[in-house]
């Protein structure tokens, strides 16, 4: 399944060995694990804090509707026939926003007609979703990683790398300075290679 | 002892094993048919399984253990959000209840968080009115150790499940099963299904423990019989919940409102007795749209028939001697009742 190389230190073996496997599984079913190159993972329960450091392969773009799916221009009119159903909703939503309601037509839910369009090269570069969404996503899958019970969540995120660090009570200075410390780390990393 | 066996066949020559299940004084639980395929799950004595089973194999029907029926367990998690629940709680509820028993899948308010977790009273209460309870916790240690005292306020019996060996936790729960933490995908693999083959062997013997205990003092009469007896009861009949009666090892919970019904359930009668004597019927805490019905053991109805008799005798001699005659006389019949 993994992809990208995953290092777990902590305080706790069989959790390390557990929480690896758990990362693991959850950035495949995100579909996030193929875009990441490295991740860190620090647990220490007894504090309890935990960091997660994940490094992505590349700068992460925004999808068009090119991407996700087939379009063909036809009479003055073109037909999108969507193939990646995860989109669906972004795509008639941002088909309404650039043309109104009146001129998309929504024939079943993988199939849209945008009347009053030449090409459909017009079509195909209109974004479905931002730039910020891949990493949202990939936030989105560490909280659902580190324990439900660590409530206090900081994010350092840039140059490719993003990290968080959560703790249960108070995030103390030397918490927010060990995460900063693995970001520049892994930021090094990238700018190395 | 009773044992509960489930037979799984044909319906050709069902009535003598319906006939046999009478003659050894055991009771049909749940009776399901489909087309020509029976499935019957029965409650007999231990000592008559071996002439029930081979009259089982003679009509051509399987007989399957189920060691769990006639229970109701508890599969409780620290919250009820995604990082506890599908897996393994609901794996461990499926497994468990294939063995068997009904289970319910219970998330407390407060549990997650290994220095802020807690459980309320009300909780432990809910908990408690099943017949056991498995408790799942995660992959660290610390974590598990640190959220021994959910555990220790509960009174039924308790397996806890959890990642690592934890230590010092022997005397917060019945058992432990410990190799089962937070997984984020279902337990199919030949070592997960050996993981939940155990579940259910440690939920077996704490139940089984609960058993021989109620054995020694038995209940006044077998949850099975009240449960014949309820079942014609109209509302029960009618009613569209699931499983509206379930068996516990010591009584039933009737999912029907405590308030409007349970006059009317007390008032019935088994074996000459007041269903109100001879149990104790409450309210569910879950809500009002249920009550328990815990059955008393023998001694206990005799220590309070007595206590009834000490109470009446001054009393009547209070009274005078033609008026203790006549109370001896109304008192003879139940006396008779209660040998038969």
């Amino acid at each position: 399944m993994a992809t990208s190389e995953t290092e777990v230190t902590g305080t706790d073996p069989y959790g390390n060995e557990m929480y690896k496997a758990l990362y693991e599984e959850i950035m495949f079913d995100v579909g996030k694990l193929a875009s990441i190159e490295r991740s860190v993972l620090v647990l220490k329960p007894d504090v309890p804090m935990f960091i997660i450091s994940v490094k992505m392969k590349a700068q992460q773009a925004a999808k068009t509707i090119g991407d996700i799916a087939s379009t063909r221009a036809e009479r003055k009119t073109v037909y999108i026939s969507i193939v990646d159903e995860t989109y669906a909703p972004g795509t008639l939503t941002a088909l309404w926003k650039r043309y109104g309601r009146e001129r998309v037509k929504q024939e079943d839910r993988l199939n849209i007609e945008v009347a009053g369009v030449e090409e459909s090269a017009e079509v195909d570069v209109i974004p479905v979703e931002s730039t910020e969404q891949p990493i949202r996503e990939v936030i989105g899958a560490l909280w659902r990683v580190m324990p439900e019970g660590i409530r206090n969540r900081e994010v350092i995120s840039g140059d490719n790398v993003i990290t968080a660090v959560a703790t249960e009570e108070i995030m103390r200075p030397e918490m927010l300075k060990e995460a900063q410390e693995l970001h520049d780390r892994m930021v090094g990393e990238a700018e190395h290679v | 002892m009773y044992e509960v066996i489930m037979y799984d066949g044909g319906i050709y020559r069902s009535d003598e094993l319906f006939e046999l299940i009478e003659d050894v004084g055991g009771v049909v639980l749940v009776k399901s048919r489909s087309a020509q395929m029976l499935t019957v799950t029965m409650s007999i004595p231990a000592e008559d399984r071996p002439a029930v089973e081979a009259l089982c194999k003679e009509i051509g029907g399987q007989v399957k253990a189920v060691p769990l029926a006639g229970t109701e367990i508890a599969v409780v998690g620290p919250t009820l959000g995604r990082h506890h629940m599908p897996h393994p709680i609901c794996d461990i509820a499926e497994y468990l209840r294939r063995c068997g028993a009904i289970t319910v899948v219970m998330g407390l308010a407060r549990g997650r968080g290994k220095l802020t977790s807690q459980i309320n009273l009300e909780e432990v209460s809910v908990i408690d009115e099943y017949d056991a309870c498995v408790f799942m916790l995660g992959n660290f240690k610390s974590c598990v150790e640190a959220k021994a005292d959910l555990i220790r306020q509960l009174d039924v019996p308790t397996v806890l499940v959890c990642g690592p060996k934890p230590d010092g936790m022997d005397d917060a729960c019945s058992a432990i099963v410990y190799g089962i933490g937070r997984k984020a995908a279902r337990m199919r693999e030949p070592a997960d299904r050996a993981k939940l083959e155990e579940v259910g062997r440690r939920v077996e013997d704490v139940l089984q423990d609960k058993k021989e205990a109620l054995s020694e003092d038995p209940l006044f009469v077998h949850p099975a019989e009240i449960k014949m007896l309820l079942e014609n009861y109209e509302p029960l009949d009618m009613c569209l919940r699931p499983a509206p009666l379930v068996m516990h090892l010591d009584g039933l919970r009737a999912k029907i409102p405590y308030s409007e019904y349970h006059e009317a359930i007390e008032n019935m009668e088994v074996y000459g007795r007041r269903l109100g004597d001879v149990c104790s019927i409450t309210p569910s805490k879950i809500n009002d749209s249920s009550m328990l019905i815990r059955i008393k053991t023998r001694s206990q109805v005799a220590y309070e028939d007595s206590l009834r008799a000490a109470k009446a005798a001054p009393a009547a001699s209070a009274v005078g001697p033609v008026a203790e005659k006549s109370v001896k006389k109304k008192k003879t019949p139940a006396k008779k009742k209660k040998t038969a």
